[in-house]
């Protein structure tokens, strides 16, 4: 496992990869058609949550390691929060997906399979470069093939999670917040997107998903979408490796999304 | 097992039953009931929406019973009558059939899930009053508007010579109100039949009336897969998908935890 931090050159944003590292197998086994050591497998950039106030550690490494299990590379993106504005975040999410699709050979990742997951703000953080990539000006190779939000913060509008946006935005609050609404700026070029909320979430309310999803049918974007009925925001993988304590959050029946997340990447044809 | 064909005495509609026998196991068990509507546009009802959903209700701990609702040339409010009246008589039997009587849900499919969401959002309609409401739904890729989404023929068929005239009066998202139960809802996205459209404008109205709700949808996947397995298919394997098998187990656990 090649299992580094990377300080980028541009924004200075820090990654932290996870990634199985074919090589690695050449020389302990002896090659045969179980061995594939150019398997390109799909990469996730990890954006965990805190309200872009701070990045929540039970949405961050417990991902990656389950991810790197299902075949998958990930590397977790620790973009900047609060006293940060926009689009400082944003930048270092472009950055970060572009360095990872020019390491990917090296990283035995598919360039064509570089996708973004986030949790609540990190969902809006994921969901920002999913959606305005092209602000940035760095052409296609900034733009994410897929987008996995988990009870993602995506509206300024009347559901928004207010406390994001504030964070976000400071003072320009009111004068950008339609800027970074995401289901206002949805285009056909946005990536194809998995969706999981919960109905009963009280902080970031549900129609934040839902918002999205009628916004991505009607640019004709393909969607994956999972609403579970019952549990708190805030869940991850609703499982003891984020819960160590047993805490009442979790919600077993929430645990199967990152099953249907990683089918649903997998499968995936994002191939140009 | 109670494995039974029954014709009620009002509309004449016919039942089967799927039941458990559990007097010799654990006499006192309540199981919850699910009535299955059947798909078909209102034209006929597909048996892959019947008795495998029945039976693998069944090896689920829940009571199954499918309800053979009238289609075409019946008409609006026919198939509506005759599912309340079936809700009833199973919640008068629930002892009998070892049900629990406030656990008696709906489920339908595609035109099926058009007939059971009339009965969630109209049960206070009919005159059996409380004995038919039910205490959830399970909507399988279901019609639900009549507007710009709509699955056209269903409600050609529906509606009969009445269409232009009532038309409004089944597009179900419209009639959603505080008396409409939790609802749980499957769809796949590149459904090109009945578009998902159905299933995002009946969570937007559930929403708005506060009532509570679990929504799958599946990016991939035709209509009308039904279980999704081999025992669904009919002879057309792209109904099978592995994907959406889980789909009702999801439905179950829901269910038994409401």
């Amino acid at each position: 496992m090649l299992n580094q931090r990377i300080v980028l050159p541009e924004t200075g944003v820090n990654l932290v990869t996870y990634l199985t590292n074919n090589d690695a197998l050449e020389g302990k086994y002896i090659a045969g058609p179980m061995h594939d050591f150019d398997r390109k497998r799909p990469l996730v950039l990890v954006f965990p949550g805190g309200g872009y106030a701070r990045r929540s550690p039970r949405e961050a490494e417990p991902i990656a390691l389950r991810l790197l299990a299902y075949g998958i590379q990930a590397v977790i993106v620790e973009y900047s929060c609060a006293p940060a504005r926009y689009p400082t975040a944003l930048k270092e999410a472009g950055e970060a997906v572009a360095y990872c699709r020019a390491h990917a050979e090296e990283w035995h990742a598919d360039p064509n399979k570089i996708a973004v997951l986030g949790f609540s703000a990190g969902g809006h953080a994921a969901g920002s470069i999913g959606i305005l990539w092209e602000r940035l000006e760095m052409g296609d190779i900034c733009r994410p093939d897929a987008m996995i939000l988990c009870y993602p913060v995506i509206t300024g509008g009347e559901f928004a999670h207010r406390g994001s946006f504030k964070c976000l935005l400071g003072d320009k609050h009111d004068e950008m917040v339609d800027f970074v609404s995401l289901e206002k700026h949805v285009k056909k070029n946005t990536p194809p997107a998995f969706l999981w909320h919960t109905w009963a979430d009280e902080t970031v309310p549900v129609e934040n998903s839902l918002l999205l999803a009628c916004a991505l049918r009607k640019a004709g974007v393909d969607c994956e979408m999972h609403i579970y009925q019952n549990g708190k925001h805030g869940l991850s993988l609703s499982n003891e490796e984020c819960f160590p304590q047993g805490a009442p959050n979790m919600r077993p029946e929430c645990q199967n999304w990152i099953d249907m997340a990683a089918r649903w990447l997998k499968e995936l044809n994002t191939s140009k | 097992m109670i494995h039974e064909r029954i014709v009620l005495p009002r509309t004449g509609v016919t039942i089967t039953t799927y039941l458990n026998e559990n007097s010799a196991v654990e006499p006192t068990r309540k199981f919850p009931l699910v009535l299955i509507c059947p798909g078909g546009g209102y034209l006929h009802r597909v048996p892959r929406e019947g008795e495998p959903v029945a039976q693998r209700l069944l090896v689920s701990g829940i009571q199954a019973v499918i309800v053979h609702y009238s289609c075409q040339p019946a008409v609006w409010p026919q198939a509506l009558h005759e599912i309340g009246e079936a809700m009833a008589y199973c919640r008068a039997h629930a002892e009998e059939w070892h049900a629990d009587p406030h656990k008696m849900a709906i489920m339908g499919f595609s035109a099926g899930g058009h007939a059971a969401a009339s009965l969630g959002t109209c049960w206070h309609t009919l005159e059996e009053g409380d004995a038919c409401r039910p205490d959830a739904m399970i909507l399988s890729y279901p019609v639900i508007t009549s507007g710009e989404y709509r699955h056209h023929n269903s409600f050609v068929r529906l509606l009969g010579d009445q269409f232009e005239e009532k038309l409004d009066e089944v597009s179900l998202e419209k009639r959603v109100s505080d008396k409409t139960p939790p609802t749980f809802l499957w769809h796949t996205w590149e459904d090109r039949v009945v578009p998902v459209e159905n299933s995002l404008l009946f969570a937007w109205a559930l929403r708005k009336q506060g009532i509570p709700c679990e929504m799958h949808i599946y990016q991939k996947g035709p209509h009308g897969a039904a279980l999704c397995n081999n025992e669904t298919h009919q002879g057309d394997l792209s109904r099978v998908l592995p994907h959406c098998q889980n789909w009702i187990e999801m439905a179950v656990r829901w269910l038994k935890e409401l």
